[in-house]
């Protein structure tokens, strides 16, 4: 506890110290201030994760006439280890990055909305009573609103703090309508007495869903966050996409699966489907971006997708009595958080890096920075690699927990129906998954190999030592992680086995470490022979097969656009994927002088659903207005109007 | 004899399913030829077992005249219209295959006719549901007696399976129905292509075109 | 570690460097005689080999390090799946499972892809574009015909192919239709004939052929070796789902019978080859989603079995 009012304190005079002094390092110390607070916070999740604790705050801190409760458990202690790993590295990166940025942001909105943010996230974690979590959870997307609009300056920015601050909007609605109804059943706001079975769990456990995965981004209400990424700093991104979007895993972890505080069937059915489109819709959009980081939000789209499944379908076998196979799908979501806090945030803050070396986040206009960038690259390919789950890397102890999770609850149940959904899970994801790693060659291909495909990102030069390090932080993490993901997943068990009764799960039964030992060791002396051999026989520099046309150049590399085109065409109605070609000249067909290529594609959800619902929003909103007339005498009328109606329905319901 | 029942049940649906995603009518003729006689020669052996020769007729029935005559027949007959692949279909038969392998795959996990099907006819549920898909989604009139034919074996099957589901007797009246049936709509579809000079069901919702 | 697990691993070792050059070779000669043709001889491919090693590399200049580490780490890849698979139809020497395996898969295919990129051509990148789009198709495939063949042994682990804890009679289609759904991603991963047309070296037509294009010397090498070894790999996979549908449990049974169907599938290749013609790439997706539907049934099948 006093640890935890130490962290605050530290972090306060982190904002207090972007606020005053001398202007020209501010942001460097605020950072040093929240990497330490971010140290200590470690040193309070590995407490609280192995020592569960429970505070209620002394009487006078009453909210509402309720003492607000903080629990700190294994829980709330892997999230927060998460976070104080993401946040160490982003304040590494940021002081130099947001030096970088043209025009100059406000640093104080910055550092204290920064600030802010975090304590509320710890908040959100830690919270053990429904007021304290939605007041935290408040505070966490304010501040993040304010984040988002650090560069409020650009009209783009400030529509798109819209769309996010009214998503949040919504998400709060939903959660307050489930905690008072739950309220109503229970009668009480603290998490731990809630205990809902049965049918009359099935609408709060539908509306805390539908709450939550607001916040996560799932599928059909993802759409703030491919908007809210590009416009935030690369930092903010990177801890929004991160770690705060994984308060919502928290969250469903929280409810639905760790406090059992609500058991619903029908919410588990639906968290699976709402997983199962959001990772299929994330990827396949992912693939069509052209814009760097609404790119990596449409993928962060995708993995949230992956862990709800996991969630989803962790729930399921818990209902059915595999208890085994449930936690083992729940240890594949816990480890899913982590593996994407790391390897999202290296990307984002890569993309910064990107974005400030060769000024310009358009994937179409950049190409060959592996080799001016050649730290930064590493940092991305072993982020891209946990990405796509490869082994050895932590997205794949991830993917291996779930897919071996699933199998298991098909071999061992005797219902045909489960073990095919089990099955089509595995199927699913693993297309999911074949369709990542052709948005993840294109992205790291486009953006990195060949040639470059504009003079600044010829000029691109590698970016500064702290930049570097925070990305390094993160990208060696989820390699050290991935290679000891077998210890990790022990201890996870080992934590959550301790608070309640013992069940056995599956773990990270691979033998790893002979797989990287080996690996390393082939791979090792494959390519020392290939060096060798370079160097003894010798190489000889030649140009690239051009077909003999004289010399290839930047444009007549594979695109962006062109690399996503056989699979766009395979999913176009999704899309509305169109294309059209059109040869110019004196004889198009057989000698065309101008060729133009066009391409369309339709963010589907935006356009027929969410864009007639904002039109007949704005119809009625017209109506309304025009009561709004400035009368005094209509206002009145609709007041007297009012009252009249309260009268007769208290009437009526007395 | 009821491990063999299911094992030619996946078969039928196997094959079915096969010819949903498939174009070329002469492999789908092949498909259809296999699972045919496949059908006969199970009849003709359930008949032979529980000494019912009425079975034993369909069966040999059904092996000759729908197995082997049919298919040869509509091969001629697809020699003479020159039709060798279906010009299209109204959903791309590749998602057509996975949407009618979901379709069965529904049928027998959720088994929504619990009361009335016994388990073991359900493969013949699932046939005479790709031959409605089948029937359903192609544009050329060569297909779509493909598909009725199928639908029919499905219905077969089912007889077979159930035992005293069906007098047998309707059953062999069924048969050369089918018989009728096929000769009349090869003759039919011969008589279009001559006067149209294609077989395009689309096409020929408005003749005056 | 005792003799008989060293003898064993000789041996796959053995296999595993010999066999796949073996059977490339049997494969062209065979093509090349069904085409009238006098064609290579059997052992051409370790000529051919040996003949890589010795030469010195061409290397773009545009090119960096994932160009040229590239082959091993995918060579690497493979060597992996070779040592976790089953596929010489004894258990392997370490334990592994389908995830794995396809998880190795792709982290070869992810660095070819991103080696082809590298080249800065249009041949490249077209050519990693086409093989991410058949992975969407190869990918579930082999994942879903898998698992309807773990489901079937009662195993998840991959040795549980080769040392199947059930097998009561017949699997009503399961392991065949698995196996055919498994041979058709295998005739992707491979490069074989209706899919993509081994012998040409026409650039537009190309789709895995166009990512090695760069490549000589002892890097085409490595590439060459690690051709060999996934069909072998691929092919042997397909023959213990066979080898269980057809109730054989004797290792050395098994063991001859693995380098049967291998063989024979091999010819198959080499007939199919000859017969059929590349189907344009647009086309490709009205084939695959075959394998697709046939995993797909063989797990609905492999699901109501229990």
């Amino acid at each position: 506890m006093a640890l935890f009012v130490i962290l605050l304190f530290v972090w306060g005079l982190a904002a207090l110290m972007s606020i005053v002094g001398p202007l020209h390092n501010r942001g460097t110390r605020a950072a040093v201030l929240v990497a330490a607070g971010a140290c200590l916070l470690f040193f309070l999740a590995e407490d609280a994760f192995r020592n569960p604790l429970v505070i209620a705050l002394p009487p006078q801190y009453c909210l509402v006439g309720i003492r607000p409760c903080l629990k700190f458990d294994w829980l709330s202690g892997w999230f927060l280890a998460v976070l104080a790993f993401c946040t160490i590295a982003i304040s590494l990166y940021a002081p130099s990055y947001m030096n970088h940025l043209k025009p100059a942001p406000d640093m104080r909105i910055y550092w204290v909305g920064f600030v802010v943010l975090l304590a509320a996230m710890c908040g959100v974690l830690l919270a053990a009573d429904a007021i304290t979590f939605l007041i935290c959870w408040e505070a966490m997307a304010l501040s993040s609103a304010m984040l988002v609009l650090t560069n409020h300056q650009e009209r783009a920015t400030r529509t798109t703090g819209l769309i996010y601050i009214a998503a949040t909007r919504i998400s709060t609605l939903f959660l307050a309508a489930a905690f008072l109804w739950i309220h109503g059943i229970t009668h009480s706001w603290s998490f731990a007495v809630w205990h809902l079975t049965g049918q009359i769990a099935t609408w709060p456990a539908i509306l805390l869903v539908i709450g939550i995965a607001i916040k996560a981004g799932c599928w059909p209400f993802h759409l703030w966050l491919p908007a809210a990424h590009p416009a935030a700093p690369a930092p903010v991104s990177a801890l929004m996409s991160g770690v705060m979007v994984k308060t919502a895993i928290y969250a469903f972890l929280r409810f639905f699966i760790v406090q059992r505080a609500i058991q619903s069937t029908d919410a588990a059915y639906l968290l699976l489907t709402l997983g199962l489109i959001t990772a299929f819709w994330g990827v396949l959009f992912t693939l069509l971006q052209r814009d760097l980081k609404r790119l990596l939000a449409y993928s962060t789209v995708e993995n949230i997708g992956v862990i709800t499944c996991a969630i989803g379908m962790s729930m399921v076998a818990f209902q059915f009595g595999y208890a085994g196979i449930g936690l083992t799908l729940e240890v594949a979501a816990l480890f899913g958080v982590l593996s994407h806090a790391l390897f999202k945030s290296t990307l984002f803050l890569a993309a910064g890096a990107v974005d400030i070396a060769a000024d310009c986040h358009n994937i179409d206009k950049l190409g060959g920075l592996g080799r001016r960038m050649p730290r930064t690259f590493l940092c991305t390919l072993a982020a891209a690699a946990s990405f796509c789950a490869l082994p050895p890397m932590a997205g794949f102890a991830t993917e291996w927990m779930l897919f071996h999770g699933s199998l298991l609850l098909a071999l061992d149940s005797h219902q045909p129906a489960l073990r095919m959904g089990a099955l089509l899970l595995v199927g699913w994801l693993s297309l999911v998954g074949a369709l990542a790693m052709a948005t993840c060659i294109r992205f790291v291909g486009v953006v990195f190999l060949g040639r470059a495909r504009s003079l600044a990102c010829q000029k691109a030069h590698e970016c500064n030592r702290s930049m570097q390090a925070g990305m390094a932080l993160t990208a060696v993490m989820s390699v050290v992680t991935g290679i000891t993901a077998a210890a990790i997943i022990g201890e996870l068990l080992h934590a959550i086995n301790h608070g309640g009764p013992q069940v056995l799960a599956v773990g990270y039964s691979l033998p790893m470490g002979q797989f990287v030992l080996l690996a390393l060791a082939s791979a090792g002396l494959l390519t020392s022979w290939l060096a060798y051999h370079d160097r003894t026989a010798g190489t000889a520099d030649v140009q690239a097969w051009d077909c003999g046309s004289g010399g290839l150049t930047a444009r007549m590399q594979a695109t962006a656009e062109s690399f996503a085109q056989p699979i766009a065409r395979l999913f176009g109605n999704i899309y509305r994927y169109a294309i059209e070609v059109e040869f110019d000249g004196a004889s198009p067909r057989l000698f065309p002088e101008h060729i133009t290529v066009e391409t369309h594609a339709d963010a589907t959800m935006e356009s027929r659903v969410y864009a007639p619902i904002v039109r007949i929003i704005d119809r009625l909103g017209g109506l309304i207005a025009q009561l709004q007339t400035g009368s005094i005498h209509t206002y009145l009328l609709t007041m007297f109007a009012t009252l009249l109606l309260l009268l007769a329905v208290a009437g009526y319901y007395r | 004899m009821n491990a063999f029942d299911s094992l030619l049940g996946n078969l039928l649906l196997i094959t079915s399913l096969w010819m949903v995603g498939i174009t070329a009518i002469s492999t789908k003729l092949t498909l259809y030829s296999v699972q045919t006689l496949a059908v006969g020669s199970l009849a003709t052996l359930v008949g032979v077992a529980h000494h019912e020769p009425a079975l034993v007729f369909a069966g040999v029935g059904v092996f000759v005249f729908k197995g082997i005559a049919a298919p040869l027949y509509l091969a001629h007959l697809t020699q003479a219209v020159g039709c060798r692949k279906d010009i299209g279909s109204f959903i791309a038969s590749p998602l057509l295959l996975l949407l009618s392998a979901a379709a069965v795959g529904g049928l027998f996990l959720f088994h929504p006719f619990q009361q009335s099907v016994p388990p073991a006819a359900l493969p013949s549920i699932g046939v005479i549901l790709a031959g409605m898909i089948l029937m359903v989604s192609r544009r050329l009139a060569i297909s779509q007696i493909i598909g009725f034919l199928v639908l029919e074996n499905g219905m077969f099957f089912f007889t077979v399976t159930i035992p005293h589901s069906l007098p047998l007797l309707v059953e062999l009246g069924v048969l050369l129905d089918i018989m009728a049936g096929t000769m009349i709509a090869g003759v039919l579809t011969f008589q279009i292509s001559d006067s149209f000079e294609h077989i395009d069901i689309l096409r020929l919702g408005n003749p005056r075109k | 570690m005792s003799t008989s697990t060293a003898m064993l691993l000789a041996e796959l070792a053995v296999e595993a460097l010999v066999l796949p050059l073996l059977l490339v070779g049997i494969l062209r000669t065979l093509r090349a005689r069904l085409q009238k043709r006098t064609g290579p001889r059997i052992l051409q491919p370790f000529y051919d080999l040996a003949r890589l090693t010795r030469k010195s590399s061409s290397i773009s200049l545009e090119t960096g390090p994932v160009f040229r580490t590239a082959p091993a780490i995918s060579l690497t890849a493979y060597l992996l799946v070779a040592l976790v698979t089953p596929w010489w139809g004894l258990c392997a020497p370490i334990r592994g499972d389908l995830i794995l395996v396809i998880f190795l898969l792709a982290t070869a295919r992810m660095a070819i892809g991103l080696a082809a990129m590298d080249t800065g051509t249009a041949f490249g990148g077209m050519g990693a574009s086409r093989e991410s789009m058949l992975s969407i198709f190869v990918e579930p495939t082999m994942v879903l015909a898998l698992s309807a063949a773990a489901l079937v042994s009662g195993n998840l682990w991959l040795n549980g192919l080769a040392k199947p804890s059930v097998i009561a009679g017949g699997s009503a289609y399961v392991l065949p239709l698995a196996a055919a759904a498994l041979w058709l991603a295998a005739a992707v991963e491979t490069s074989r004939m209706p899919i993509e047309d081994p012998v040409t070296h026409l650039e537009l037509t190309m789709i895995h052929e166009a990512q090695l294009l760069e490549y000589s010397g002892a890097r085409l090498a490595l590439l060459e070796y690690q051709s060999a070894l996934k069909l072998t790999v691929l092919y042997g996979l397909v023959a213990q789902l066979l080898l269980n549908e057809l109730v054989i449990r004797e290792p050395f049974e098994r063991w001859v019978g693995t380098l049967g169907l291998i063989l024979c599938l091999v010819v198959a290749a080499a007939i199919l080859d000859t017969l059929l013609v590349r189907l344009h790439w647009r086309k490709l997706p009205d084939l695959l989603i075959f394998g697709l539907a046939f995993s797909l049934v063989a797990c609905l099948l492999a699901a109501l079995r229990g």
